[in-house]
């Protein structure tokens, strides 16, 4: 176990890493000049020069990215072109809104989707798993940006329940949260009841049925626990994505979270920024799949404990 | 009488698909007497495990249905009871080991957990006694350090240690009736050997009777004391187990028999039963074993037998032992 931790966390550390590197690079040889942008069309080259000397942008781009990722290390991803404060600061105070976004969203997701999953592989072929299915397959098929915007229609503008924009308070994160969530949701529920469904068709799920014991306890202890493997993989690269920020839902709700600053950042070769961004959301896939890969042995001891079968 | 503990009259179960209803237990009767073992022997397919499921009523249902007949346990018919009162006989009256020790205990729990939840479902003791029959149990099926395999994962354990721990799990609400669906095909010629002798010493400890379903004849000839020999779902010979190695009657019982092979005889082949049991929604019209019998007549290709007593407690489904008397042994 100590040392599959320790090989996870090495290859986490070099992941990070690699995408260090490919993101510097790939957005120093994009077209448009960050500097040119900044001080308008009107800029003498003098003083494009010399604010690009500044900013350290007319040294080799090995030295750049040299300095960029040691002050990444320490924790400073310089500071945003545009709005003149740290990148670190700026992604710090988006994550915020992001990180309660998610958790409500996430929340929301997991527990219908494992509901839902399970009813449906409970109630295999009956009507409760027909009308599940059909919700499932709407929910991964609806945009989630027309999603929200029907949830802002029905539940903000004509039954007034809920506030449509902002973030001001937990109402605010309603609509988004369910606009956001719909989608994992469906697909976690879907996923869950494949799962549970292949589960059944095992022997030992005869062999607990010959033993007599209760229905729940059945589908709880010996299929559910079985089924989570694949769930937990879906599950944990859904956790992935909502916590990376949803550009579309962030911009319908008018939430600032990550999403709605990686777009702005884009959109103004705000470089630093954007490294920056892209930074955290590998950070992020990075630790989420660590996480997924521990629950992994947590879940199934064939993982935990390692070794094959013992032959006879 | 209360010696019989099993008794299961003209029970049928049938599967209902695409292709119409299909017999896959077509009218068995037979009895389980207290103490003793009964054998159900016959080719893949033709339909022993399923009379089993049955009696547990763990048949695969839908598509399958028990169309006709009874199955008395204590004089209790189980195919009228409801899903809660059946659970309550699972397990506690009527145990069952399965053909594949592999796969039957669940991989993500403890050997431990699998056994206290058994105990646990019937009986109203605590963690702390159940643990201690667990135990009790692990050692009573002759597995050592039962502290350790309390803890393991079945992916730790062999084949040949998980069936006994299969055993184990059975036995630990102390059944009426163990039902052993082929408890030894998947494994070593020696540990089947011991797994086999494991049974019937717990059969003589316990009192337990046991139905033992295999293909195997020597299995049947080593374990059981009355045999049932099944057909297509039908029984086609139902016999003390000495009668029916001394007077195979059926010509499919007879084929089984010289399938044995033998270290004694100069053989360069097996001696095999030409073509195969027929699908269940492709029977023939007549006799169901009549395209691969060397005696079939005209009447067998038209008419079924029924089962008729040739001797006292031995029947025989074949119109060269029917009740009519007129026996065309050739």
């Amino acid at each position: 176990m100590v040392n599959f931790l320790v090989r996870r966390v090495l290859q986490a550390l070099g992941v990070i890493l690699a995408i260090s590197l490919i993101t510097f690079f790939i957005l120093n040889i994009v077209p448009g000049d960050p500097v040119q942008i900044m001080l308008g069309d009107l800029a003498t080259p003098e003083t494009v020069a010399q604010v690009r000397a500044q900013m350290g942008l007319d040294k080799p781009v090995w030295l750049q990215y040299l300095n960029w990722a040691g002050n990444m290390l320490r924790g400073d991803f310089g500071s945003s072109y545009f709005q003149h404060r740290p990148v670190m600061e700026l992604l710090l105070v988006s994550f915020g809104y992001t990180i309660r976004l998610a958790s409500f969203s996430y929340l929301l997701a997991v527990t219908i989707g494992l509901a839902f999953g399970i009813l449906a592989a409970v109630f295999h072929n009956k009507w409760v798993d027909k009308v599940l299915m059909v919700l499932a397959v709407g929910g991964i098929s609806a945009p989630n940006f027309w999603v929200a915007i029907i949830l802002q229609i029905v539940f903000g503008l004509t039954l007034k329940w809920f506030p449509i924009s902002g973030a001001k308070d937990f109402s605010y994160y309603v609509l988004p949260a369910i606009a956001l969530g719909t989608r994992y949701a469906a697909s976690i529920a879907r996923i869950t009841r494949n799962s549970m469904l292949e589960v059944s068709k095992q022997d030992y799920m005869r062999t607990a049925e010959a033993k007599g014991l209760r229905d729940w306890l059945i589908v709880m202890r010996h299929a559910f626990r079985n089924a989570l493997i694949p769930v937990i993989t879906v599950a944990g690269t859904d956790l992935g994505n909502i916590l990376t920020g949803s550009m579309l839902i962030e911009s319908v709700f008018q939430i600032s979270g990550i999403g709605k600053l990686m777009v702005d950042a884009i959109g103004q070769r705000d470089l630093p920024l954007v490294q920056g961004g892209v930074m955290y959301i590998a950070f992020i896939c990075v630790v989420i799949y660590l996480i997924v890969d521990i629950l992994y042995a947590v879940v199934d001891p064939r993982i935990r404990l390692g070794g094959g079968t013992r032959s006879e | 009488m209360s010696d019989i503990i099993l008794d299961v009259k003209d029970l049928s179960m049938s599967f209902f698909t695409d292709q119409g209803e299909l017999p896959a237990v077509n009218r068995v009767s037979f009895q389980v007497e207290k103490g003793r073992t009964l054998g159900i022997v016959g080719e893949s397919g033709c339909g022993k495990s399923m009379t089993s499921l049955c009696v547990m009523r763990l048949f695969p249902s839908p598509p399958g249905r028990i169309v006709g007949g009874s199955i008395l346990f204590h004089g209790q018919d189980l195919t009228k009871l409801s899903k809660k009162e059946m659970r309550a006989i699972r397990g506690k009256g009527i145990a069952m080991i399965f053909q594949e020790p592999m796969t039957s205990l669940n991989p993500v729990l403890t050997i431990g957990k699998q056994l206290t939840e058994a105990i646990m479902a019937h009986e109203t003791v605590s963690k702390a006694e159940a643990r201690a029959r667990a135990l009790h149990m692990i050692d009573l099926v002759g597995i050592p350090m039962p502290e350790k395999i309390y803890a393991s994962c079945p992916h730790q354990l062999s084949g040949g240690m998980r069936q006994r721990i299969m055993i184990a799990m059975a036995l630990s609400c102390k059944p009426d009736l163990l039902i052993c669906d082929e408890p030894t095909t998947a494994l070593d010629v020696t540990i089947q050997a011991q797994i086999l002798d494991l049974i019937n010493r717990l059969k003589n400890e316990t009192g337990t009777s046991v139905m033992m379903i295999t293909h195997d004849m020597g299995v049947i000839n080593e374990m059981t004391d009355t045999v049932l020999v099944m057909y297509a779902g039908q029984v086609v010979e139902y016999a003390a187990t000495g009668e029916l190695f001394s007077r195979p009657s059926h010509p499919y019982t007879t084929g089984l028999i010289a399938s044995i092979p033998s270290l004694d005889r100069e053989e360069e082949e097996l001696n095999v039963i030409p073509g195969a049991v027929p699908m269940l929604y492709e029977l023939p019209e007549g006799c169901l074993f009549c395209p691969r019998c060397p005696y079939a007549t005209d009447r067998c290709r038209k008419e079924r037998p029924e089962l008729s007593e040739i001797a006292p407690g031995h029947q025989v489904r074949c119109f060269r032992y029917s009740s009519d008397g007129k026996e065309e042994r050739p």
